[in-house]
């Protein structure tokens, strides 16, 4: 049963749209990830969870119960902020017991709340420090235990990771993912990094210039994207559009625009409509001789090759297409050298077909 | 070189201070001058024009109404000053501009031409000129002070303080009195006592606003003016100089704010 749901949200700033009709369901317990880019109205749709904006249509229900209309101090929705928004001004206590000490709680239910809430984000012993002394990571810790500490009936967390170094930052997700399991919380996670999405979400929710382009499992949206935009958001893609020569059954076969002929698989296309073939990188085989057993194996070039330490990463071009090509750095690897002449090569069931509506 | 620049650059702040204040050091000096007309060459140092001056019931009287008035009108001065701040900072207004020039217009009006409309205003209103009276001009006279102060303050918030607030279970109030007003306090601070002083020495807006039992000490020592010049009337411009000057220092060290730079 959904727990927070998202009925046809509408949400305009000055003439530029936001959010279209967004509709969304997050069930109990969930870790729910908004994904896009920049812009794609996932934080605008937190915003408007959060009761910080106002919907100009739509529903927002919160336990079966309609909140759009709840101001944001009486929702019990808590939110971790992309830059902290701790108070300056109290300290690591005062911070953490400050919803407790809002909604009147005796002083002592609030010390010993806030102990427990730093005991879960595992940062004790620095609860009469003021926010600037402390480091990035601590004062993320502070964040997320100020907004568990009211115990909330939902946890928001917009960018929560972005201020964070690398390995500070996977750090926090496992955390983050820790604390969720531990309290039990339903979470709404904010991100534009698919790497944090695939390692963090239960569900991600991919978005796109104020739509909901697909919603699915972590393996599920990365192995099945539903459209050449989810296609090329998640990991390497390489995307060859053409048109349907030939369809048999889910086999479809299309004439690219780069002149290949590329047989993957695909549903309900009429031959001559527009598609696009996706394949990912890591899917594409490179080799000397022609590979007898592949359904799709064209001669290319190598043109660029990176290395990347864990992987090698080269550019061919097959005919008039471009394909990139990621190989995994283990020993035995054979090695191309930009300018050799190769085959590029994939299963048809790595090469998947999708309406090209982009 | 580098060691020129940097005593050419003192040299010069020296010599603006000295500018600014040196009018101000001369008062002083003329203030402990035993000589009995003002200003005369220095004959001997005494304490007597400040015996005269804390045996002078006028200008005690005075100082006291001062006091109070400062102290009211720069209260509401700077009330007033965090909801327009608050409104003209935080919120798209219709009409913003428009409402910021009117809210600094007295600045722009001559305080003469402020203390003259409100005597106008005040006598087609039938009403009497009293210490309210006088506290509600001064306000207005320095509510723009306050009001850029607490604007400046209110630039450098971070408002996702107040929504981090909200989200915790503060409503309105509660977000402004927990977070909002502390985090701006230096700027609540530094605009009252601007405003504060502001009102305390002001004479021409008072000019036309005051009686005999409402005489602030400006307008006394104006008065006292017209009819003689002896070195008393330095004692209470130095009192009023030295005064500030304290009050500044502790305010400075109580609320670690710099108020002059």
């Amino acid at each position: 049963m959904a727990y927070l749901e998202l009925k046809d949200i509408r949400k305009a700033f000055k003439g530029h749209v936001a959010l279209h009709s967004l509709s969304l369901l997050v069930r109990e317990g969930e870790l729910m990830c908004l994904l896009g880019p920049s812009g794609c109205g996932k934080t605008t749709t937190l915003r408007v969870i959060a009761g910080f904006e106002s919907a100009d249509a739509g529903e927002v229900r919160l336990g079966g119960q309609e909140i759009s209309g709840v101001p944001p101090q009486k929702r019990d929705i808590g939110v971790v902020f992309q830059s902290y928004a701790l108070f300056p001004h109290l300290t690591v206590n005062g911070n953490v017991g400050f919803g407790l000490k809002m909604r009147g709680t005796p002083a002592a239910e609030i010390e010993q709340a806030v102990r427990e809430a730093l005991k879960v984000v595992r940062l004790e012993g620095v609860g009469e420090r003021l926010p600037k002394q402390l480091s990035g990571g601590q004062q993320q810790r502070v964040a997320l235990a100020r907004a568990v500490a009211i115990r909330p009936r939902l946890l928001l967390l917009d960018e929560p990771l972005s201020n964070l170094d690398a390995k500070l930052r996977e750090e926090m997700r496992e955390e983050i993912k820790r604390i969720q399991r531990e309290v039990g919380i339903t979470m709404v996670f904010v991100t534009h990094d698919q790497i944090e999405a695939l390692a963090l979400a239960d569900r991600i929710a991919l978005m796109e210039q104020g739509r909901l382009i697909q919603i699915g499992v972590p393996a599920d949206i990365y192995e099945r994207p539903a459209h050449p935009f989810v296609a090329s958001f998640f990991g390497r893609a390489n995307l060859m559009r053409g048109s349907v020569a030939e369809v048999q059954g889910e086999r479809v076969r299309i004439e690219t625009r780069g002149g290949l002929q590329a047989i993957g698989r695909g549903r309900e296309f009429a031959v001559g409509s527009a598609a696009v073939g996706v394949v990912k990188h890591e899917r594409v085989q490179l080799s000397r001789a022609r590979p007898l057993a592949a359904a799709n194996a064209f001669a290319a070039r190598i043109v660029g090759r990176t290395f990347l330490g864990a992987t090698v990463q080269y550019a061919c071009t097959a005919n008039a297409e471009s394909i990139g090509v990621t190989q995994p750095n283990v020993p035995g690897a054979e090695c191309f050298e930009p300018g050799a002449d190769v085959f590029v090569s994939w299963s048809d069931e790595d090469c998947l077909v999708l309406a090209d509506i982009a | 070189m580098k060691r020129l620049a940097g005593s050419v650059n003192s040299l010069f702040l020296v010599l603006v201070y000295l500018f600014v204040l040196g009018p101000a050091l001369v008062i002083v000096a003329d203030s402990f001058n035993s000589a009995t007309s003002f200003p005369s060459p220095f004959e001997s140092a005494t304490l007597k024009w400040y015996r005269q001056m804390l045996a002078h019931d006028e200008f005690l009287a005075s100082m006291q109404i001062s006091a109070i008035v400062a102290l009211l009108s720069a209260l509401i001065a700077t009330a007033l000053a965090i909801f327009a701040a608050y409104a003209l900072i935080r919120h798209p207004l219709r009409g913003k501009n428009a409402l910021s020039t009117f809210l600094m217009g007295p600045l722009l009006v001559p305080q003469i031409v402020i203390g003259l409309a409100m005597l106008q205003l005040i006598g087609q209103l039938g009403l009497r000129i009293g210490l309210t009276g006088l506290v509600l001009v001064h306000a207005v006279y320095i509510l723009p002070f306050a009001l850029r102060l607490v604007m400046a303050s209110l630039a450098r918030f971070e408002f996702v303080l107040e929504e981090a607030a909200q989200s915790l279970g503060a409503g309105r109030l509660r977000t402004l009195w927990h977070v909002t007003l502390p985090m701006i306090r230096p700027g609540l601070a530094s605009g009252f006592i601007f405003a504060f002083i502001l009102s305390f020495v002001n004479l021409p807006v008072s000019l036309f606003l005051t009686s005999p039992q409402t005489a602030t000490l400006p307008i006394v020592m104006f008065a006292y003016m017209e009819s003689r010049i002896d070195p008393l009337i330095a004692a209470v411009a130095s009192a009023i100089l030295i005064a500030t000057a304290v009050a500044s220092l502790v305010l400075e060290r109580v609320f670690r704010l710099r108020l002059f730079g």
